[in-house]
């Protein structure tokens, strides 16, 4: 049967209205050994967070420092209370970190002179320190500076209005890199649609975009984890998509040097930098569901091996954010039984009664399962006025297992099957 | 697979098997007669706490899972333009049978207003971590009147009256409600969304 397209008005929202269905699951990421499970109870050991010599990540409510091919657990040296998150290490200097709670963050920076806290008006995101010892964290669209030996925090106005910083890092000329999330033309929402790498220069207290990815109403692109590279560049990951698809993004590591982006390649799947081990980069991957990060080392020869666990620059999954979380548990094992609604594989829209007839007929013989045409005087809920469908009655206690086998018996009605409740 | 339907920003591209579908997008408000609640587990699962139950529950972000269900709202796209929103089976008969009918059998679909929007491939803003709408876990409604940031409802529906709290008092609470969690309370506050999910 021929396919055609047909373009309806929709609005500046059609992203989140439509839907573009591939069917391809998400890449599996580098494999890596589990990273959840019992921990060691964290010692006491600030020298090594205030050396600044060895890679820090968030593991739980501690450190995890990697020595060699062992990771040993470290206190957080404050003390503080909120969920431990976005830890930086800079060689020689110190270690800085974000302890998010509910509303106003903290960051804190250790270096051999000891602990500094720093009071966020709002939430803060990936703190780091120069060589020299300033401190820079993001914080609503711009950024907070507070100079080595000084506790004043200097605020800086981000480039663009409406816009989100993130991941600040100081280059060795003393400029600052950062992320800036691009205000949504559309209603503002959590979603990122486009970010780019933007250089603030404080000598002329300006800005400068940096990288040029662009997005489209359905097509975004953003940037992540951007680190300073051994010689100086900065290396980030772009992921790109369609907010519509039903697959992963692309996943691909980029160097900046100078104010020149390139692209190095392609990544297998979701990572995201955690920065260097001498001249080799180190990643963090998501450990499935678990919401435990991993830590690789990609070595000279482009494979890669675990070397630890926990977040470095990503956010840690094992804790609720505290901005999000919630004291009310679910009702629904309480619930009642319910009198109403029928899971059903829907197929459509038809422009036709006989259209849809002829397909139902089609069903019917495969399956050997009744097929019903309904319209929207029928099925007011999932069919829109003027067309028709085809449903299914689901006969199973998994409807998503039923979903899968008619799309295997009927593949080409599988990017247009879905499951409804009538 | 290669992707069956692209969409431009002013368009919607709905694909029919047999023929095309080029009929007026008019939301009709339709008496349910005899519809009830399905407030069984069925139809109010459970609702998954945290990082890990999302995804034991709705799979990985960006999945061909997340988007697997459909149902049909007035002002989905633009004021008093109907439209489909897509979203995970999990929360098919909540969304599409319980609250979908809810609205209607109340004959408040003026109630709604533009922008409702459910399965979102995108990232939070400036983080690594995957929205709800990536999991095809949330859904945003009356979008335009109710930013992200605005930490009040703004209950003025299609028809410019002022429906105060009833689609987010259909939208959220425990039983025998329908159990989305509002993001209004978030330290900030996001009042066209819900979620089924909690702590994440």
């Amino acid at each position: 049967m021929k396919k055609l397209l047909t373009f309806l008005v929709a609005s500046s929202f059609c992203a989140l209205a439509i839907v573009a269905r591939v069917g391809v699951a998400p890449p599996s990421a580098i494999a890596a050994g589990s990273c959840r499970g019992a921990r060691t109870a964290a010692v006491v050991d600030r020298s090594v967070l205030a050396s600044g010599t060895r890679v820090a990540a968030v593991d739980g409510d501690a450190f995890s420092v990697l020595r060699g091919g062992q990771a040993d657990r470290v206190s957080a040296p404050d003390h503080g209370t909120g969920v431990l998150r976005h830890v930086s290490v800079t060689a020689g200097v110190g270690t800085t970190y974000v302890r998010d709670r509910r509303g106003d963050d903290v960051v804190v920076a250790q270096t051999p002179r000891g602990v500094r806290r720093f009071r966020a008006a709002g939430e803060a995101l990936n703190p780091s320190l120069s060589s020299a010892g300033d401190l820079v964290w993001a914080q609503g669209g711009g950024l907070r500076v507070v100079a080595a030996g000084s506790d004043v925090v200097r605020m800086i106005d981000g480039p663009l209005r409406h816009g989100i910083a993130f991941s600040p890092r100081f280059r060795d000329d003393g400029t600052i890199v950062a992320g800036i999330v691009s205000p949504s033309s559309e209603t503002a929402s959590e979603d990122e649609s486009l970010s780019n790498l933007w250089g603030y220069d404080s000598a002329s207290d300006g800005w400068r975009r940096l990288t040029d990815f662009s997005s489209g109403a359905d097509r975004w692109s953003v940037v992540r984890t951007p680190f300073i590279a051994p010689d100086g560049s900065v290396d980030f990951v772009r992921v790109h998509g369609r907010a519509s698809q039903d697959r992963a993004p692309a996943y691909e590591l980029w160097r900046l040097q100078g104010s020149s982006p390139t692209e190095l390649r392609s990544l297998p799947g979701e990572m995201y930098l955690a920065g260097f081990d001498g001249s080799a980069r180190l990643w963090n991957l998501r450990e499935g569901s678990t919401g435990a990060w991993a830590i690789d080392r990609e070595d000279a020869d482009g494979s890669f091996r675990k070397v630890g666990c926990g977040a470095v620059a990503v956010d840690p999954l094992d804790r609720p954010d505290p901005d999000r979380r919630s004291s009310t548990r679910s009702a629904g094992e309480q619930a009642a039984a319910g009198a109403g609604g029928f899971d059903q594989i829907l197929v459509g829209d038809f422009s036709s009664a006989g259209a849809a007839d002829q397909t139902a007929a089609r069903i019917n013989s495969v399956t050997g399962s009744p097929a019903t045409v309904v319209d929207s005087t029928q099925a007011s809920a999932v069919v829109r006025p003027g067309v028709w469908a085809v449903v299914v009655p689901i006969t199973t206690d998994d409807p998503e297992g039923d979903l899968s086998r008619f799309r295997q018996a009927l593949p080409d009605l599988a990017d247009w099957s879905w499951i409804v409740s009538i | 697979m290669s992707v069956r339907a692209l969409v431009r920003r002013t368009a919607v591209a709905v694909v029919s098997i047999a023929a095309i579908v080029g009929a007026s997008s008019v939301s009709h408000a339709v008496v349910i007669d005899g519809w009830v609640h399905d407030h069984s587990s069925d139809g109010i699962p459970p609702r998954p706490s945290g990082y890990t139950e999302l995804v034991q529950t709705f799979g990985d972000p960006c999945s061909d899972r997340a988007n697997n269900s459909r149902s049909y709202w007035p002002s989905q796209s633009a004021r008093n333009v109907a439209g489909y929103v897509y979203y995970h089976p999990y929360i098919a008969r909540d969304v599409g049978y319980n609250i979908r009918n809810h609205v209607a059998h109340d004959k408040r679909d003026k109630a709604v207003d533009y922008l409702v929007g459910g399965y979102n491939c995108r990232y939070i803003a400036g983080t690594t971590s995957w929205s709800t709408h990536a999991f095809g876990a949330a859904i945003d409604t009356n979008s335009a009147r109710n930013p992200m940031g605005q930490d009040f409802w703004n209950g003025k529906g299609a028809d410019g009256h002022d429906y105060d709290r009833y689609l987010p008092n259909v939208w959220r609470g425990d039983y025998p409600g329908h159990n989305f969690f509002w993001g209004i309370h978030w330290s900030r506050p996001d009042p066209m969304h819900f979620q089924y999910v909690t702590d994440y």
